[in-house]
């Protein structure tokens, strides 16, 4: 049983089924040899009395069965050596490269905190570039671990209800310096004072912050974004509303694909990683929850994005 | 009218620059500044200053901030001090062994700026 469990473990670490994992691929070529060689053995002794000739036969037939059993369980070692760098990568990505980018987030905020009285204009302005872009990095960073994270299962959703009002006004703060930065007012309004949702917190934040802040992104300076929520069915709605560049009609569907991005999308925010939305659904859809686009080149985007009701009384 | 006590921190972190960041911030939000480079001495720190609250990063010399968190656990004079776990790790599963070694929250660090990290302490206390 401590075996099953054990590559079940496995299996899940590195993301790939169980029946390609190595040593899997080794026990069953075996088993397939031991009945290939009965089979054989079986109906050659039935046709054929030589038993000489049978002997042949039936190494022969191990002989080949051997050779391509080695083979697949060579590939298969392959394939988690593969997700085992990968996962090391990722490790490496996550710990080493964030830490000094930490660092320097958090030495430009008392940089610009204290030497900002002596400082002109211009030079405030640079600095806050500097944080703006160290942000950036780390967002990008943030993105390429959620995904790999959301790529590899759907197990480690831990699920809570939670009041759905109370993550959303965290989203909006922790976007609040952008949006002060585009001067973009964020308007949040909902029917109630509070929805109960059933979903993976942390999971939803990141779907919730990537399209508040793609509202953002895509808003012109000054604009307003319109955030309500209210229920619908056995779903509670969150609608996120911006008048930015809006999405052209033959982009809809593909928006949410991974690496895509949007050719208005490009023109305001060249670097972005096409990953955002792409994480979003897939999150969403996780939890059992759907995310709806309605959009108008040049006019704004609406996205909403429904989230399971918790199933305590409201 | 009574002077408020001010509030002691203790912050277990291996980084030089993000240690001396994190001082800086707590300094000028008004707390007293306790501060560990590896996990080792923690407890004996924790039991002769008896700070109010502890920020610990996970991966330290020595001793990990899990092993550190358990011992603060299972003292019955470091049990009650609140212990926040730092990390850039932000693996679920991290962050879930975390809470159910005892942690009272835990932060990513990456997501938070200094002014946030020292709201949220001052929040717990």
């Amino acid at each position: 049983m401590g075996l099953i469990k054990d590559l079940k473990n496995e299996s899940r670490d590195f993301g790939i089924p169980i029946w390609k994992l190595p040593d899997v691929v080794l026990i069953s070529m075996a088993v397939v040899n031991i009945l290939v060689m009965l089979i054989t053995y079986f109906l050659a002794t039935r046709y054929d009395n030589d038993p000489g000739r049978v002997i042949i036969l039936v190494a022969i037939e191990a002989a080949v069965i051997i050779i391509i059993g080695n083979v697949l369980s060579e590939s298969a070692k392959k394939i988690v050596e593969t997700h085992k760098l990968k996962k090391e990568f990722i490790q490496i990505i996550s710990h080493q490269m964030r830490s000094p980018l930490t660092t320097m987030k958090w030495q430009i905020e008392l940089l610009r905190k204290k030497a900002g009285k002596n400082l002109n204009k211009k030079q405030v302005e640079q600095i806050d570039r500097i944080y703006e872009e160290n942000e950036r990095l780390t967002n990008m960073i943030a993105d390429i671990l959620n995904m790999s994270r959301i790529d590899k299962n759907l197990e480690h959703l831990i699920y809570s209800d939670i009041i759905l009002e109370t993550v959303v006004e965290e989203c909006i703060g922790m976007l609040s310096g952008f949006s002060k930065f585009k001067k973009i007012e964020i308007d949040f309004k909902s029917d109630k004072k509070e929805h109960r949702v059933c979903v993976d917190s942390e999971k939803m934040k990141i779907g919730i912050v990537n399209v508040i802040e793609n509202a953002i992104s895509y808003s012109k300076k000054g604009e307003s974004i319109k955030i309500s929520i209210k229920p619908d069915g056995e779903f509670i709605a969150l609608k996120i509303k911006d008048r930015g560049i809006g999405i052209k009609e033959g982009e809809k569907d593909i928006v949410f694909n991974k690496f895509y991005r949007g050719e208005g999308g490009k023109k305001v925010q060249p670097e972005g990683t096409g990953l955002g939305l792409f994480m979003t659904k897939k999150v969403i859809e996780q939890m059992g929850g759907t995310i709806e686009l309605k959009s108008k080149e040049g006019k704004g985007s609406e996205f909403t994005l429904k989230f399971l009701r918790s199933k305590k009384k409201q | 009218m009574e002077l408020k006590r001010q509030k002691k921190i203790l912050i277990v972190e291996d980084e030089q620059n993000m240690r001396e960041s994190l001082q800086e911030a707590f300094l000028d939000g008004g707390f007293a500044v306790l501060t560990e480079e590896d996990g080792e001495s923690v407890i004996d720190v924790v039991k002769e200053q008896e700070p109010d609250i502890i920020l610990l990063d996970i991966i330290l010399p020595k001793k990990d901030g899990f092993e550190v968190l358990s011992e603060l656990k299972s003292d019955a004079s470091t049990r009650n001090v609140p212990v926040i776990l730092s990390t850039n790790l932000s693996d679920p599963s991290d962050i879930q062994k975390a809470l159910d070694l005892g942690a009272t929250t835990y932060l990513v660090k990456s997501n938070y700026s200094l002014d946030d990290i020292v709201k949220k302490v001052s929040g717990l206390l």
